[in-house]
């Protein structure tokens, strides 16, 4: 059984436009989709979905945007994606206050076919850069996540990153070795840098750990109005679907917002492919840190196994 | 009052003056105070100078010695902190911007211990910071402020040398008591790993760290080493090694091995000259000499030292590290960001080895009882961007194993002091204690001491 997959290349949010215009934007893209491709499985949205691009600002009140993981939005789309019966990975500006204080995280919430609360991915690698063309700090909100979990989706293992995460070979590795055949990466991107990498980078985590990859990204120019400024963020678009031999399996979307893009994962695939080449059996592990002398030393040094019952660490604790 | 030239500059000759009523505890503050006032804008050892509280802790030890004729080992003795050892209610900021501003609320357990036995704490000593290799202090050394006083515990040694203190702790984990003791001239004992309690003191790599004591001879270590050492509840390293106290007596049943490594074959001549008139004044006393090799694995433990320090410092900074990396300095955030890619496979063949290593180290004393090394390769290097070279420390920092530095004499241009290095078996202080003190009273080097204009 194949896995259909629609990536919804969503547009800006409207200047001054409301939280609940807003959700009817996006439920409108969303009925269009189920509409469009019948027994659609997973459905995915880009990168904060619901709130305009708000970290090029040091605003605090943007923290007031923040939501629980099954806060409002979740709520609203656990009923349409039990009524659809597909499965919504939807990324929100997430606000925990389950270990007794308030961390907020960028986020992407896995619902259920059924409705139900899957899980969540919390975005890892959070950017604070000063390109000529992108100017932004995500640290001032965000919290970095400190896993990679893997869900399964319909009997597929799909893994989540997004966008800045997608930049790391290592993120995507971390979801291959456990199994993922899938890894969707929700994105709200712009910036001439960023643009010229993207469809190379999700190409490349494809191939190299064999796997389908499906870059979901924002499009359209979007501004946000405070007292003091006015900010423009032009989201590139450019959704792309790769295959696990890294080739496209669906043309890339342009620049247009409110687009979809409409792909099938095939386990046998990635099945075929990896009977070919499959990267992951040649990995050296216990060989990627950082390079030193003492290391190839210990290394080399050949130490024999012994049963002394020592407690910890050996050579820590004197025992007499 | 105090007539400043016949003041005493050691804790054991203070501690008769204290006894017989000859000086108060108050006028040793003021004159230490006074010395700090005078010496530290040149040395710059001190962080912060505890004044209020030094009087006001002398006021109350006054009570007490006008009470009684029994005082305790360290009663009214003036010490000074390193800082990165807790301190209530004084900043403790680990020579780092991290730390800035930090108070603890809550004394460490070698400060409650030398608070136990009535020393008084004269204030906070410098630190590169958090105790690791890198962004060293601007301290100069006591007897050419030009030159490094070594480190981690650059303060610590400074600020005893300079005479602006009987006694200061400071804490090793690759040879940053024992080099910077050797840099200034002083004598100090880094115990058996687990000898001296780390609770409340900042970790650098909690399985190689070792606190230990600044002092100016071998009876002012035996001293000092029966207060702070011993069992303590709050440390789990502590607690299988029992309460030693040691003993200044007369043995000359030792054997003492010169070790021949080419690993200390760099050594600088003038300090090689020192070492061998050092050798000929143990043999005149009447110790055994005897030539011994370090064992094969030498090497791969000093790498194996490397890595856990390196595992071990990340993994205590990791988080403060992912929050704001530029809070550490240079070095210490390449040091950490290398740490945290360090795998546990490598970390814990690493540990491995130095047991090894220490099971090794330890068979030579079945023929030897002291192990003999130069303490540096080098006398205190010129300038202070760099603390010098650990190497000559680092392998006994590694096995845990007790060693003593002592002074063996000054380089004739610069003046500038030279030291050995003893070493012992796991849990034998006492024999280093035996030979240095021996050594000591046919030397004279310990009791120089710098002059300030």
């Amino acid at each position: 059984m194949k896995l259909k997959v629609v990536g919804l290349q969503s547009g800006p949010n409207q200047a001054g436009g409301s939280y609940s215009e807003r959700i009817k934007e996006l439920t409108t893209q969303f009925n269009e989709a189920v509409e469009a491709v019948p027994n659609v499985d997973l459905i995915v949205f880009p990168e904060l979905v619901t709130t305009p691009y708000f970290c090029k600002i040091n605003d605090p009140s943007f923290f007031d945007l923040a939501e629980p993981v099954d806060g409002e939005t979740f709520q609203y789309f656990s009923e349409k994606a039990k009524a659809a019966g597909v499965y919504i990975i939807l990324p929100i500006f997430e606000k925990d206050e389950s270990e007794g204080r308030t961390e907020y995280y960028n986020t992407a919430v896995v619902i259920g076919n059924d409705g139900s609360l899957v899980g969540s991915y919390r975005k890892t690698h959070i950017p604070k850069l000063c390109l000529a063309t992108l100017t932004t700090d995500e640290t001032l909100y965000f919290k970095r996540g400190t896993s990679y979990p893997v869900f399964e989706i319909k009997g597929y293992k799909v893994g989540i990153l997004i966008c800045f995460d997608r930049s790391f070979p290592e993120a995507a590795r971390a979801l291959a070795l456990q199994g993922a055949e899938l890894i969707v990466i929700p994105t709200a991107a712009g910036g001439e840098e960023r643009k010229n990498a993207w469809l190379s980078e999700c190409q490349a985590r494809a191939r190299e750990n064999g796997l389908y990859v499906v870059g979901v990204n924002k499009a359209g120019d979007e501004v946000i109005t405070t007292q003091s400024e006015e900010v423009q963020s032009s989201f590139f678009g450019l959704s792309c679907g790769f295959g696990p031999d890294g080739v496209a399996v669906v043309p890339n979307l342009d620049s247009e917002p409110w687009q979809m893009l409409s792909l099938e994962v095939d386990r046998q695939k990635v099945k075929e492919c990896r009977e070919k080449l499959n990267f992951l059996d040649f990995l050296q592990g216990d060989l990627y840190s950082a390079y030193s002398d003492e290391l190839q030393k210990i290394r080399a040094y050949p130490v024999e196994n012994e049963t002394s019952p020592l407690f910890g660490p050996k050579g820590v604790v004197t025992i007499d | 009052m105090i007539k400043t030239s016949a003041f005493p500059f050691s804790i054991a000759e203070t501690h008769r003056l204290l006894r017989d009523k000859q000086i108060s505890p108050s006028e040793l503050v003021t004159f230490y105070l006074d010395k700090i006032e005078k010496v530290d804008p040149q040395v710059k050892a001190w962080v912060r100078v505890e004044k209020e509280g030094a009087f006001q802790r002398a006021k109350e030890l006054e009570k007490i010695q006008a009470k009684t004729n029994e005082i305790s080992p360290l009663f009214g003795i003036p010490y000074a902190a390193k800082d990165i050892i807790y301190t209530k209610g004084i900043p403790t900021e680990a020579g780092s911007k991290s730390l800035k501003g930090f108070i603890p609320n809550e004394d460490a357990t070698v400060v409650k211990k030398l608070r136990d036995s009535g020393a008084i704490l004269l204030g906070k000593v410098t630190t590169t910071e958090f105790a690791n290799l890198g962004t060293p202090p601007e301290t100069g050394n006591a007897w050419n402020v030009n030159h490094t006083p070594g480190g981690s515990s650059s303060g610590s040694a400074a600020a005893v040398a300079a005479g602006m203190s009987l006694m200061s702790l400071g804490t090793q984990t690759a040879g940053s008591i024992s080099r910077p003791a050797a840099y200034n001239g002083l004598t100090a004992l880094k115990a058996t790993y687990g000898r001296v309690s780390k609770a409340g003191v900042i970790p650098a790599s909690w399985s190689l760290d070792h606190v230990g004591a600044f002092t100016k001879s071998v009876e002012d270590t035996v001293l000092v080493y029966n207060e702070i050492s011993g069992p303590d509840q709050s440390d789990s390293t502590t607690w299988t090694l029992p309460k030693q106290q040691l003993l200044q007596r007369e043995n000359k049943e030792l054997t003492v091995g010169i070790v021949v490594n080419d690993y200390f074959a760099d050594m600088d001549k003038e300090i090689e000259e020192s070492l061998m008139n050092s050798i000929q004044v143990l043999k005149d006393i009447g110790f055994k000499i005897t030539m011994i090799k370090l064992p094969k694995s030498l090497v791969a433990a000093n790498a194996a030292q490397h890595i856990v320090m390196k595992s071990e410092v990340a993994n205590y900074h990791a988080e403060a590290y992912q929050k704001n990396s530029l809070l550490y300095g240079e070095y210490l955030q390449q040091f950490i960001l290398e740490g945290l890619q360090i795998k546990a496979n490598d970390y814990l063949k690493a540990q491995r080895i130095r047991f090894i290593f220490r099971q090794e180290l330890t068979s030579l004393f079945e023929d030897v009882d002291v192990l003999l090394t130069p303490a540096t390769p080098t006398p205190a290097p010129e300038g202070k961007a760099a603390t010098g070279s650990p190497v000559y420390n680092i392998p006994f920092t590694n096995a845990g194993v007790p060693t003593l530095t002592l002074p063996i004499g000054f380089t004739k241009e610069k003046h500038l002091p030279m030291a050995m290095q003893l070493v012992a078996a796991p849990m034998s202080e006492q024999n280093l204690i035996d030979v240095g003190f021996l050594f000591q009273r046919e030397t004279d080097w310990h009791v120089k001491v710098p002059e300030y204009r």
